[in-house]
């Protein structure tokens, strides 16, 4: 694995489980921005594409004691990524300001090695040709190619929003990379200038986007030193650049693979650092 | 019975081998020539523009600038090739005057493309169906707001080679990566690969790494970054 | 030198060296590479320049302000309206709006049904002069069915069916029906609005305010603003930053509501009306009283609904039930909303007994509680109000033996969307000729002789006034995102045109004219700002001259029990599979999780306990049945489903549509039957019981 690499700016996502309602929202807007093809029969999971999968979870009591909660699953943006690692070909890689993990289509020879390696099952294959119905490709968005069959797909965190958001500052004359109070380097782009397709449609607030990097970010300010904040099977070093918020502790427990009598974690790093 | 013919074939040895090249030759040759003079104008074909279109005649006579017409919108967007609302806001009607008998032939032309611009597209209310000399692939994001500040800021302080253009001289930057309005043209019909469907010269990544794989991009601009980022979803959508 | 093998192997090789060291074989490769990455039948991306337009999610009856984008004038994305007082994010359904305008199931020309029993395309003028005999021939022996009680196209019908002397005018059976019924029951002369914003304290009964009741966006963003993310220092048992809103919720199964609700209580299907009879009883203990007609019949009527009594009537933990009654009063602006659990179906009486807590809680007309908001007048001088076309129940009409000659069903679809669908379809095939006005070719319109394609949402000026939920009287415009495809036409222009021809011209010449004369109502917002997306909002309350607790209606509140069968039914709603009028659009279905539809095969929720009493395990097929009609499915063991009761999803088993809605379960509608409400005039498929077999 090569050295985990450190950028200025992280973006990042915090995912409030206690306002969540499964709705479904968010799936649909991603679908529709990312330009994913629907599928007549959606009910095989092993055969649909979706970026964003939203999982039921229950504090497996017997009624009436039950409490059901959602759970978003965009991809994790590992910093630590178990997918750009096994990669023959390098199609997926975390190389750019941001920090999110590209997924080059072109390049991607299908072979799902990183869906293996993916502990977030975070990653899909295109087992169809991305067709619509007829008429219907007149709603694709310009800003996501489609995907032919054979490759691998998954969440971008919406890059292509951040592309325009910098084009935004560029074309009026601005530096897309600025020096903050802090002496430390931020984006430029305003906090509400580059938010994610499913936070943008969530009616309940759930998602917040933002730089995990920068404090005067709401989603920085909900993570950090957050115990109620968890990020998923933190104990494998992934490092992601997702976190989960709920005050209920069995939901932050099924976060990762508890003992029994094991306490909650915290967020942090369990696996020494490299580096 | 070994010897022997071993001493028969040496006797001959040396006429033969010259005669054994020439076959060789017959065969090398003509694939060289077809492969390097032949083979490439097999590969394309012409598309003809909807109409006779001359970048000189507007930058000239027209006294416009490229920003004048392939323009940034306000999100940061680039135009790319304009539509007929661009146009009309100078072509409010036919300008070329009529040609008369002494006329030149780009005269005739222009004042034809003008005629066929008003009847066919602005009266019919319908677009024109340019044939891009340079799309890029839909996997692509090109960025003209990225290059017009980065590069075009950076080179500016550069001399010689490396200056992307200067304030007297804007399109440099332009003809960087495009080809020159003199080019363009000469070559009224843009060819298009039969293959792929793309104009030849259209821009291939190699051509972008030209500047992006440069080592002399990698280096930290004292603001914590690369120049000219060479990571996949720089480019990639 | 003859041409030999050796000669020809020479120069074979000198050709194939030649060709290596030309383009032609590096070319190719690379421009094979490139040509497979652009099959001609995936669609190529199309740029150009953004441009956004306000409107409205015409399909989504929970209510989403939405921003359209465009590239190049195409629509492409649904956006929210973050700023909107009925908006916040989008929904689901909403989202896939953009999709829907090219749904394979989407009218594109009119059809008429030949002499063969086939239907046939015609053009729109053929079409026209065939509806404009029909009415011709019917007179006022016309009937309207609209699927729309939020727009003025309801107004045009009624104006219409004035005009030709017919008073039969119905909308679809929903949560706003019940509530105009009980609000005139109960002599209160105007519409129950819900002041969400402001209240500390919600208890929603059945009602599932964050997925389908009323105005959904606006709930949600209310509930967004009122709860804070859960921020806890390590160490610390208790979070920083209180929740301003406590959220509880009683129903037969752990809604999306539920999820995220600070308390679930779970009841038995359909006895929401009971458990608030019992909280009526708790708070009149707790000396809450209220200026009412019947204040006294209503006190000795309740004083029989003990916790313990309503305990064992709608399930509800008699213990839990005190102590949510006990937050209720402690709460600063509690606000109880009664609801159907999907949307229809539960009669007027619930609204009643909420009518009735709401009122003992003293929260009419305050900050936070419940609001009577002003009737809005109609466009039209002829046309009946809304309030009164909700005081007739379809399901009766198209009971009764007496059939109308002529049926225009106006984007609804009744034989997929009402109970018992069997005795639907036969009641309106009984009608001599049927008009379906639609988008999409759905159950109904299948049925229909002439079939007229409607312009979508998107493609049309509409407007949405003063949805059922809001707490203000509010109206906005929804401006056309997109030119209507070819083939399809404004319902409005039409039915105005069709009265133009029959002489009855309504005084209108086209729908933006009714809508302009409807925002002149509102006043203070122009009509270009409300096109813009500016609403109209009146902050004016009407103010009740008598209020009655209708105790000699509510009293039938306990009486229906279920209908037999060793289960109780609870369906329940999820917009993401669309409503009866869209089918499930493209792309929702990929939102069903894998225990909700397994290929062709719905699923059932029972609790373990209770699917352990009735013999079945998870993964079994079962039929369920009631009063003879039967439909299959999976057992998936969920806990959050109330004892002795299965929980099933609305939305599925579409015969009609397109490959994306059809052959995926069965319609739950199947299983129930309705059932008069007596005292009301309303209809009753809230409490179905049901048998459950293994397959």
């Amino acid at each position: 694995m090569s050295a985990k690499k450190e950028f200025n700016v992280k973006w990042g996502m915090a995912i409030d489980l206690d306002k969540c309602t499964g709705c479904g929202a968010c799936m649909v807007a991603c679908q529709a921005e990312n330009n994913l093809a629907p599928q007549a029969d959606a009910s095989n999971k092993l055969r649909v594409m979706n970026w964003l999968v939203v999982f039921e979870l229950s504090n497996n009591k017997a009624f009436p004691d039950h409490e059901t909660a959602y759970l978003p699953r965009p991809c994790q943006q590992c910093a630590e990524q178990p997918c750009a690692t096994v990669c023959p070909v390098v199609a997926t890689e975390r190389n750019e300001e941001g920090g999110i993990v590209s997924q080059i289509y072109p390049r991607c020879i299908g072979c799902r090695y990183c869906m293996a390696a993916c502990p977030y099952h975070a990653r899909y294959f295109n087992w169809f040709d991305p067709i619509w119905p007829k008429g219907m490709e007149k709603s694709l968005t310009p800003d996501v190619s489609t995907r032919p069959r054979g490759v691998v797909e998954k969440c971008s965190f919406c890059h292509h929003r951040f592309m325009k958001a910098k084009d935004k500052i560029r074309a009026k004359g601005g530096e897309v990379y600025v020096r903050g109070v802090d002496n430390k380097m931020h984006c430029a782009v305003p906090e509400d200038g580059y938010v994610t397709s499913c936070a943008e449609a969530c009616p309940n607030g759930a998602i917040v986007f933002g730089d995990l990097n920068n404090p005067d970010h709401t989603v920085s300010k909900l993570v950090r030193g957050n115990a109620d904040a968890f990020r998923l099977l933190e104990r494998l070093g992934t490092d992601t650049a997702v976190y989960y918020i709920s005050k209920r502790e069995w939901v932050r427990r099924l976060g990762d693979n508890y003992v029994p009598d094991e306490e909650t974690q915290k967020p942090r790093q369990i696996l020494p650092k490299k580096h | 019975m070994e010897e022997n013919r071993h001493s028969a074939d040496s006797a001959t040895c040396r006429p033969k081998c010259i005669s054994g090249l020439v076959p060789f030759l017959a065969g090398l040759v003509p694939a060289l020539l077809f492969g390097w003079l032949v083979f490439p104008g097999l590969l394309f074909s012409k598309a003809d523009e909807p109409f006779y279109f001359s970048h000189s005649t507007h930058l000239t006579k027209g006294g416009a600038t490229c920003a004048d017409c392939h323009r940034f919108r306000d999100d940061g967007s680039f135009t790319g090739v304009p539509q007929r609302e661009t146009c009309l806001s100078c072509h409010d009607g036919i300008l070329t005057p009529e040609p008369g008998p002494k006329a030149t032939e780009v005269e005739t032309a222009a004042y034809t493309a003008e005629k066929t611009f008003m009847e066919g597209y602005v009266k019919a209310v319908r677009d024109i169906p340019w044939v891009t000399h340079q799309k890029q692939p839909d996997n692509v994001f090109f960025s003209h707001a990225a290059h017009f500040s980065k590069c075009y800021t950076c080179h500016l302080t550069m001399k010689d080679k490396l200056s992307l253009g200067s304030p007297e001289d804007p399109q440099k930057l332009c003809m960087t990566c495009h080809p020159s309005t003199a080019e363009l043209d000469k070559g009224q019909a843009p060819e298009l690969n039969i293959l792929t469907g793309y104009s030849r010269s259209t821009l291939k990544m190699s051509e972008c790494e030209r500047c992006h794989a440069h080592p002399g991009h990698f280096y930290d601009d004292g603001k914590g970054r690369t120049v000219a980022n060479n990571a996949c979803y720089t480019c990639h959508k | 030198m003859g041409l030999d093998r050796r000669t020809f192997i020479k120069f074979a090789a000198g050709a194939g060296a030649g060709v290596m060291l030309t383009p032609i074989p590096w070319k190719l490769l690379d421009d094979s590479a490139i040509w497979t990455q652009n099959w001609p039948w995936i669609p190529s991306l199309e740029d150009g320049e953004n441009t956004y337009v306000y409107a409205f999610s015409k399909s989504d009856p929970s209510i989403v302000p939405i921003q359209v984008r465009k590239v190049n004038g195409r629509p492409v994305r649904i956006l929210p309206v973050p700023g909107h007082p009925l908006g916040g994010g989008v929904s689901a359904l909403s989202a896939a709006e953009a999709q829907m305008l090219h749904s394979p199931a989407r009218l594109r020309r009119p059809l008429l049904r030949g002499q063969d029993g086939k239907l046939q395309e015609i053009s729109w003028p053929q079409a026209s002069n065939v509806l404009l005999d029909e009415i011709r021939k019917a007179g006022a022996k016309t009937a309207f069915i609209s699927g729309d009680e939020n727009s003025s196209v309801i107004e045009v019908i009624s104006a219409l069916a004035g005009a030709l002397g017919s008073g039969d005018v119905y909308l679809m059976p929903s949560d706003a029906q019940d509530a105009a019924v009980a609000a005139s029951l109960a002599g209160i002369g105007a519409r129950i609005g819900y002041d969400l914003e402001s209240s500390d304290h919600v208890l929603a009964l059945g009602a599932n305010i964050l997925e389908n009741w009323g105005t959904v966006m606006r709930n949600r963003r209310i509930f967004k603003n009122a709860r804070p993310h859960s921020f806890r220092k390590a160490g610390e048992k208790q979070g920083a930053g209180a929740a301003s809103l406590f959220l509880a919720y009683a129903g037969p199964l752990q809604t999306n509501t539920a999820a995220v609700a600070d308390l679930w209580l779970p009841l038995y299907p359909g006895t929401e009306s009971v458990l608030a009879l019992g909280i009526a009883h708790l708070l009149l203990a707790a000396g809450k009283t209220c200026a009412a007609d019947d204040f006294d019949a209503f006190r000795e009527f309740v004083a029989g609904f003990t916790p313990e009594k309503t305990a064992g009537i709608t399930g509800v933990d008699a213990a839990k039930l005190k102590q949510e009654v006990e937050k209720l009063l402690a709460a600063k602006s509690p606000l109880v909303i009664v609801g159907s659990e999907f949307g229809s179906g539960a009669g007027a009486v619930p609204v009643l007994a909420g009518l009735a807590v709401n009122a003992l809680l003293g929260n009419v007309n305050k900050p936070g509680g419940l609001s009577l908001l002003p009737k809005s007048a109609p466009a039209f001088t002829e046309a009946a109000s809304r309030e009164d076309i909700h005081k007739k129940s379809l399901i009766r009409f198209l009971a009764a033996q007496e059939k109308p000659a002529l049926l225009l069903i106006h984007d609804a679809n009744p034989v997929y969307a009402l109970p018992d669908p069997r005795k639907i379809r036969e009641a309106i095939q009984a009608v001599p000729f049927k008009v379906a006005f639609n988008s999409f070719m759905d159950e109904t319109a299948a049925l229909c002789d002439l079939i007229l394609p409607a312009d979508m949402g998107l493609e049309r000026m509409d407007d949405v006034e003063t949805p059922y939920g809001s707490g203000k009287a509010s109206y906005c415009i929804s401006a056309p995102a997109t030119k209507a495809q070819a083939g399809v036409l404004n319902a409005g222009n039409t039915l105005l045109q069709t009265a133009r021809r029959l002489d009855k011209a309504l005084g209108f010449n086209t729908y933006e004219d009714v809508l302009k004369s409807k925002a002149a109502q509102y006043g203070k917002v122009g009509f270009d700002d409300l096109a813009a997306g500016v609403p109209a909002l009146s902050e004016e309350k009407a103010t009740v001259s008598s209020f009655s607790f209708k105790a000699d209606i509510l009293k039938q509140a306990p009486a229906a029990e279920a209908g037999g069968g060793a289960l109780r039914l609870a369906p329940y709603v999820r917009m993401s599979l669309g409503t009866a009028v869209t089918g499930i659009p493209p792309y929702n279905n990929k939102t069903l999780r894998a225990d909700e539809l397994d290929g062709t095969l719905m699923s059932v929720m029972l609790n373990r306990a209770t699917a352990v009493k009735h013999k079945v395990a998870a993964g079994d097929k079962v039929v369920l049945e009631a009063g003879g009609k039967k439909i299959t499915a999976k057992v998936r063991i969920f806990e959050g489903v109330m004892n002795d009761t299965a929980g099933v999803c609305l939305g599925f088993g579409h015969s009609e549509f397109d490959e994306f809605s059809k052959n995926k379960g069965h319609n739950v509608m199947e299983l129930m039957s309705a059932l008069p409400e007596p005292g009301t005039g309303l209809d009753l498929w809230c409490r179905t019981g049901v048998d459950i077999k293994k397959a």
